[in-house]
């Protein structure tokens, strides 16, 4: 069996496990071995955050809706069946292409976890996408958890760049909100935003390490 | 000059120290042939990287381990080659460091994650990804490819990169871009300062973006750029000559807020904003 062929089955031996040939390749080729290995990890703990805090199609819905509603986006258009990862997220990599594609994949999850818990878990407003205040929230606790076992400095560092996100997060959305027509008001949140999942991704791919 | 019993005994004991710091230290180097624009990965929580573009189809790392608590694994797949330290529980940040040099074909693309770096890419003209938590990045002589760097609060430095998309995000790191010019670069930071020197190319989509720090881009005569500034809650100025553009702005042109014009032919869009920040735009 040769690597191609192996990828193709790659979903099936993770699901059901390796025919005879499959493990035979398995046991002859490091890298496919290590792929496996890493994407069956990855999928168990993706399997245990979705066990516990799968969110619903409707939560993507709702997080579509709240970020219409602070102008991150433009409205969508209707879809026949709502995607597992909405689509102004990034697009990711085809799963099967790399340990890193599937990183980023538990990355989303975890992320689609946490936006969850805000929006749905909790009696938030709709517009609470993530955490507006420079206080720690209980999402941005579990990131610096993540790198707990890290060096202090690392945790301090870490701690207070979420502080300062949070803080433009907060002064972006209030001047969205007095400025709800203002482009650039609307690109700095946004802008906000993404570093805010900077720093989450950086988080996570590290403790995923 | 007569050496005492006590100076003697310092002198043995850094010695022993010297002697076991040695021991400890340990250096490996792995070469591989490769083909044309080769993938070289490297991922190490703690220590330097740095990467050399050299002629030639061989990659060459060489990792300088401190102690036996951290160890090395290399490995070529097809075009792609992979450094990875391993490092065992408990090991402290010293004990876990190494120190990778890496020689690389000018074509690779190369991929640097980590912790601490510092990292260092050069002479380079395949794709640069560098990926540090608190590492300081510094990229020099880049050209027609990607550079992508990511950090924490590292601070970061590009020096001569051209014709490529270049895509900085750094939350507290200050960034300083010299002669960096290509068809989208973008710098994002939310406390970062950013300061830009060079003429910004022509045909170049440029954005610089933060929330409270400063932006300072100084700008030589000849530079063709359609610029706009503009710091919704800080201040923005600029003694650099700039005719009014004939394109209108989405905002209010506020003085010692917001300005927009363009120099000779506006050939490059550069685009400037802060939230609280100070916006500076000089001619040099």
């Amino acid at each position: 069996m040769k690597c191609a062929e192996f990828h193709k089955a790659l979903p099936e031996v993770l699901e059901n496990g390796a025919t005879a040939a499959e493990a035979e390749h398995l046991r002859s080729c490091r890298e496919c071995s290590g792929l496996t290995q890493d994407l069956t990890l990855i999928a168990e703990q993706a399997r245990r955050l979705a066990a516990s805090d799968e969110p619903p199609p409707q939560v993507w819905q709702r997080i579509r809706a709240a970020a219409e509603m602070e102008g991150l986006i433009e409205s969508a258009r209707p879809a026949a069946d709502p995607p597992l990862v909405p689509a102004w997220v990034p697009p990711a990599p085809t799963w099967a292409s790399s340990t890193l594609a599937a990183a980023f994949v538990l990355v989303l999850v975890f992320s689609g976890a946490l936006l969850y818990r805000n929006l749905g878990g909790h009696a938030t407003p709709a517009n609470a996408v993530v955490a507006d205040s420079p206080a720690m929230d209980a999402n941005d606790q579990k990131v610096l958890a993540s790198v707990a076992d890290r060096e202090p400095e690392v945790r301090a560092r870490y701690e207070r760049n979420l502080r300062n996100v949070n803080a433009y997060i907060r002064d972006a959305k209030h001047n969205v909100e007095t400025n709800p027509d203002d482009e650039d008001a609307r690109d700095s949140l946004r802008q906000a935003y993404e570093q805010k999942a900077m720093l989450y991704e950086m988080a996570m791919s590290h403790a995923m390490q | 000059m007569a050496s005492t019993p006590a100076s003697k005994t310092v002198l043995l004991a850094l010695a022993f120290a010297a002697t076991v710091a040695l021991a400890a230290e340990s250096k490996k180097e792995f070469k591989y042939t490769v083909g044309p624009k080769p993938l070289v990965t490297i991922v190490n929580e703690y220590g330097p990287v740095t990467v050399k573009g050299v002629p030639g189809h061989q990659v060459t790392i060489t990792a300088t381990t401190h102690s036996d608590k951290v160890d090395v694994d290399s490995s070529q797949a097809g075009n792609r080659t992979e450094a990875r330290t391993h490092t065992q529980d408990g090991a402290s940040p010293d004990e876990a460091r190494v120190d990778y040099e890496v020689s690389v074909p000018m074509d690779a693309s190369v991929s640097v994650r980590g912790s601490t770096g510092p990292y260092s890419a050069e002479r380079l003209r395949g794709d640069v990804i560098l990926e540090g938590d608190l590492a300081k990045v510094e990229v020099r002589d880049v050209s027609d490819a990607h550079v992508h760097v990511h950090t924490v609060d590292g601070p970061i430095s590009l020096t001569n990169v051209s014709g490529g998309h270049v895509e900085i995000t750094s939350v507290g790191g200050d960034v300083e871009l010299l002669n960096v010019t290509g068809p989208k670069v973008t710098v994002n930071t939310t406390n970062g300062n950013i300061r830009y020197t060079g003429d910004f190319g022509s045909n170049g989509d440029y954005s610089l973006t933060n929330n409270f720090g400063n932006i300072d881009v100084s700008l030589p005569a000849s530079a063709s750029v359609d610029l706009t500034a503009r710091s919704m809650k800080g201040s923005a100025f600029s003694d650099f000559p700039l005719e009014q553009s004939k394109r209108r702005t989405t905002f209010p042109l506020t003085a010692g807020k917001a300005f927009a014009g363009t120099a000779n032919s506006g050939a490059s869009s550069v685009r400037l904003r802060s939230l609280s920040g100070t916006i500076r735009v000089t001619k040099r």
